[in-house]
């Protein structure tokens, strides 16, 4: 290699890594609206070292196999890459449209999965719902595989919407904001989740 | 221990480290066919817009 080659590449590189190092300081905010400006595979690398774990985890307990989950990952960045322009800051927090898309990419993945493996989730269960409204602090306090269990055995929709609440600590305004529901209606469906939830727990 | 039994049964793996290199890779494909689309769509659609009604 000649030297002037090695030194262009050497220059190219600096620049790179400054350039990225600088990027790394963003907000999520901030980044997304320079990649909608620039359309930088490598920019979008640096919200792809943020989330890509725990969108793989999230996957991950909804196909319950490690090549799956990372196709998964893999896609959902890809179709967030391609519906950045879609995102409004005003409306959610990067994380949570981000966790909305996951969700439903999981959501689709289970429903598939179902189809073709002809199984049926609780949809079709005999369970029955108490009166009595199941506290978080209930939930708390039960066995942790079990609940992982039960939560297999919920719809995915439901088990989404359990997790955007209790494991991202997506708030009720934003819930009502991605779904498009009132609050009493984004209540509504927690609340009967959780019941169903420890119903399907108890019979285990 | 998180109190929160949810956040408690969130699994900790990690994505393989060729995972990244992947997901770039496939942005650019997606940005070049992108392109081709976009450019057939507007820039070439009249030309065979025309071709075709020069055949029929």
């Amino acid at each position: 290699m000649s030297s002037l080659r090695m030194l262009i590449l050497v220059l190219v590189g600096s620049h790179l890594e400054s350039y990225l190092g600088s990027a790394k300081k963003l907000s999520d905010n901030e980044l997304v609206e320079k990649i909608k400006k620039t359309q930088d595979s490598q920019l979008f690398g640096i919200l792809y070292d943020r989330y890509s774990n725990k969108v793989y985890n999230k996957c991950y307990s909804f196909a319950r196999n490690d090549t799956e989950a990372k196709d998964l990952t893999q896609d959902i960045f890809l179709r967030v890459f391609l519906k950045l322009d879609q995102y409004k800051s005003e409306k959610a927090s990067f994380s949570t449209w981000l966790y909305v898309i996951t969700y439903n990419f999981c959501t689709n993945f289970v429903n598939r999965e179902k189809k073709k493996n002809r199984t049926e989730h609780l949809e079709d269960y005999e369970y029955h719902l108490s009166d009595h409204v199941v506290g978080i602090k209930e939930i708390n306090t039960l066995d942790p595989d079990k609940l992982n269990e039960a939560l297999q055995l919920l719809l995915p929709e439901e088990k989404a919407l359990l997790l955007l609440k209790y494991q991202d600590d997506v708030s009720i305004k934003e819930l009502q904001i991605t779904f498009e529901a009132g609050k009493s209606a984004i209540k509504m469906r927690l609340n009967r989740a959780k019941a169903k939830v420890v119903s399907i727990y108890n019979t285990l | 221990m998180d109190k929160n039994i949810f956040k408690r049964i969130e699994t900790d793996k990690e994505l393989p480290k060729e995972a990244k290199g992947e997901m770039v890779s496939n942005i650019e494909s997606a940005k070049l066919l992108k392109g081709f689309t976009e450019l057939f769509s507007k820039e070439y659609l009249s030309v065979l817009t025309d071709f075709f009604k020069s055949k029929s």
